[in-house]
């Protein structure tokens, strides 16, 4: 997970902690204390960035969290798995959803890019079939 | 002896000043996690397989109770209708829920002390994703919290305007003591009310109905007090209601403790984390940042019923309920520069049996903020010619001595407006010290700027141009008095980038002058 660990987003996360924190939130909140608490021993900077600038925050927690995080998570262990990340979730459904022409030409687009291709079918649906947001995460918290 | 070594641990038990800090920032840190929480959640009621199925649980006779033809000779009967398609869909919900699980931890979302908090293990289990949530629900199984949720997503499955309703309950960040030992309190107290429910609109009352399908089982109009604030030192340890969020099926998310919080405004308010102006921004931009739709005219109607609440609460009947209240205040606590604006009245009485006083108690809103001239001119505000001062107050003279000093409201004065530099030379205008004030941005002559560096005053003699020192600020040191601060010139800005020129020049020769030293 150390590739993982050293792409740095918005508020200074690695990928593994922000997946790590938006899986607790979204799927087992009473999880949140100890979380919490080593995340604030780990990275001083957030207690400024929460203050200051809320608004960032929620936006990254909410990322992606509406749709199908499950999937995203469970799927092909992009993470890799150190702890947290890896630990999630049980096994889910094969992802099975139809797609249009235009969805086939916007996953053609994005594998295009060099993604791996199973990835961009669940970013981009994660991401409500929007095409440049499934491109701005790819980039932010996909790239090896 | 030992009660006095108790006395004495009990006294020292308060936490210090940096554990104070980082509770308030973990309370602020929880409370946006658990609202963000409440807003994903909601999302995950939107899912189209959860609408299309649990439709099938609703007969057609309560989908019509739920959806009830206005009546326009009495309108009450039409919301008679409604709250009688709701009690039914949750007695549906009730038959539907087959499995209600404890919580995995034993607390659930329920509120814990720092201790537990901070001896928390690290989740081992799985995390619920959503698609396991929406297996849940159309099976039946699950804690309480995901039962009300599901119960949202069965009303909206009906074309319902259902809420998902959250108390969050972060850790007390007024409670300061040292050790806080783990809250004991059993099961059953700890759940009586509930941490989710629904709300519904009721559009020919217009106002929203509550609805608890899983705990108290209830339905209810709220007036003045609402059945779901917990009530009992038992189910108040763990329940603390403070925060009280709603979401709708538009993704709208408003703040909404007014409606369940009996004594918002003197007693809940000390514990919201919005006691304070820059907690209660903050708080503003998190709820905005999770509101994603519109307003429309049901937030309008809302706003009105917690206006008619706000008044409907009432003057406090006892003092610590009344210090810090943001609609009252008694004459004693005015501050010394604060006074009752003229021809306010009272607007009640407090009554102190103990002491057999009664204290007359002032609109808060009546309050004036009273400065001094000189106050008002830091500001960057001048005394407008013939206002008159409303107070006056002793304070320490230039030589030491006690003087009376005259304070004016704000409406006694206006914007000071500098006399701009003379066209072409570049003349300011200086006090009797030689220098300018520029205390706020507008004490800028229109015509001018202000360059602050430490080199600005040697930059602009060497380019021979007009300036004024500028004095920015007052330095306080001990025992003396202010000394003023100039960190930088003022100059017409037709001379602002010679001036920025020099400066760089000037840096440019210390830095050499640096190097050769070094060498």
């Amino acid at each position: 997970a150390a590739g993982a660990a050293g792409v740095p987003n918005q508020i200074g996360l690695t990928a593994n902690d922000l997946d790590a924190l938006r899986q607790v939130v979204s799927g087992n909140p009473e999880a949140l204390g100890p979380l919490l608490e080593n995340m604030c021993a780990r990275y001083p900077q957030l207690r400024q960035q929460i203050m200051s600038n809320p608004e960032v925050f929620v936006s990254m927690l909410l990322q992606a969290v509406g749709d199908n995080l499950g999937n995203l998570m469970g799927g092909e262990g992009v993470e890799g798995d150190d702890g947290l990340a890896g630990a999630a979730g049980e096994p889910e459904p094969a992802f099975n959803v139809e797609m249009s022409e235009e969805d086939e030409q916007a996953i053609g687009r994005l594998c295009e890019l060099g993604f791996e291709r199973s990835l961009v079918i669940q970013v981009y649906f994660a991401c409500d079939k929007n095409e440049e947001i499934a491109a701005n995460m790819l980039f932010t918290d996909y790239q090896e | 002896p030992k009660e006095v070594e108790e006395a004495k641990s009990a006294v020292r038990n308060v936490c210090c000043n940096d554990e104070k800090k980082h509770r308030r920032f973990m309370h602020m840190f929880q409370l946006l996690c658990l609202v963000s929480h409440g807003a994903v959640r909601n999302s995950w009621l939107n899912n189209s397989k959860l609408s299309r199925k649990l439709n099938r649980l609703v007969p057609d006779k309560v989908y019509e109770l739920l959806h009830p033809q206005k009546d326009s000779e009495m309108p009450l009967r039409s919301t008679r209708k409604l709250l009688d398609g709701l009690k039914q869909t949750m007695a549906l919900w009730q038959k539907h829920w087959k499995v209600t699980q404890r919580y995995a931890n034993g607390t659930g979302l329920y509120m814990q002390s720092w201790d537990e908090e901070k001896r928390g293990e690290p989740w081992k289990g799985n995390f619920l994703s959503k698609d396991s949530f929406v297996k849940q629900v159309l099976k039946g199984v699950g804690d309480r919290d995901v039962a009300a949720q599901g119960f949202v997503a069965l009303l909206r499955s009906c074309n319902v305007n259902a809420r998902l309703v959250m108390s969050p309950q972060p850790c007390d960040f007024t409670d300061l003591k040292e050790r806080c030992r783990p809250y004991d309190v059993p099961y059953d107290d700890m759940t009586k009310y509930p941490l989710f429910w629904c709300e519904v609109w009721d559009k020919f009352a217009k106002q929203w109905v509550t609805v608890d399908p899983v705990g108290l089982k209830l339905i209810e109009q709220v007036r003045h007090a609402s059945k779901l604030e917990p009530r009992g030192a038992a189910c108040c340890r763990r329940n603390m209601m403070r925060y009280v969020v709603a979401y709708d099926r538009q993704e709208g998310c408003r703040d909404i403790t007014r409606r369940y919080c009996q004594w918002l405004n003197a007693k809940v308010r000390r514990r919201r984390i919005t006691k304070d102006p820059q907690g209660q921004e903050w708080f503003g931009r998190v709820v905005g940042a999770l509101h994603r739709r519109k307003r429309t005219k049901i937030d309008d109607y809302e706003d009105e019923y917690f206006e008619v609440r706000n008044e409907d609460e009432g003057m406090p009947d006892n003092l610590s309920d009344i210090r810090n209240h943001p609609y009252y205040i008694l004459e004693r606590d005015l501050r010394v520069n604060q006074v009752l604006c003229p021809g306010s009245r009272e607007c009640g009485y407090l009554n102190l049996q103990k002491k057999g006083l009664q204290l007359k108690v002032y609109l808060r809103r009546d309050v004036v903020d009273l400065k001094s001239g000189r106050q008002w001119y830091s500001e960057g505000r001048v005394l407008k010619t013939g206002s008159r001062y409303l107070k006056t107050v002793q304070r320490k003279g230039r030589d030491g001595e006690m003087e009376d000093e005259r304070l004016y409201p704000r409406e006694a004065t206006e914007l000071y407006v500098p006399h701009p530099a003379t066209y072409p030379l570049g003349e300011i205008k200086k006090n009797t010290f030689g220098n300018i004030e520029v205390f706020v941005p507008s004490m800028i002559p229109a015509n001018c700027c202000l360059i602050e560096s430490p080199l600005a005053v040697r930059a602009a003699k060497a380019v021979g141009v007009q300036y004024a020192p500028a004095v920015t600020r007052f330095k306080f040191e001990r025992g003396a008095k202010a000394k003023a601060v100039v960190s930088g010139v003022v100059v017409a800005h037709w001379f602002k980038d010679a001036v920025l020129a020099a400066i760089e020049a000037l840096q440019d020769a210390e830095e050499d002058r640096e190097r050769q030293e070094l060498e």
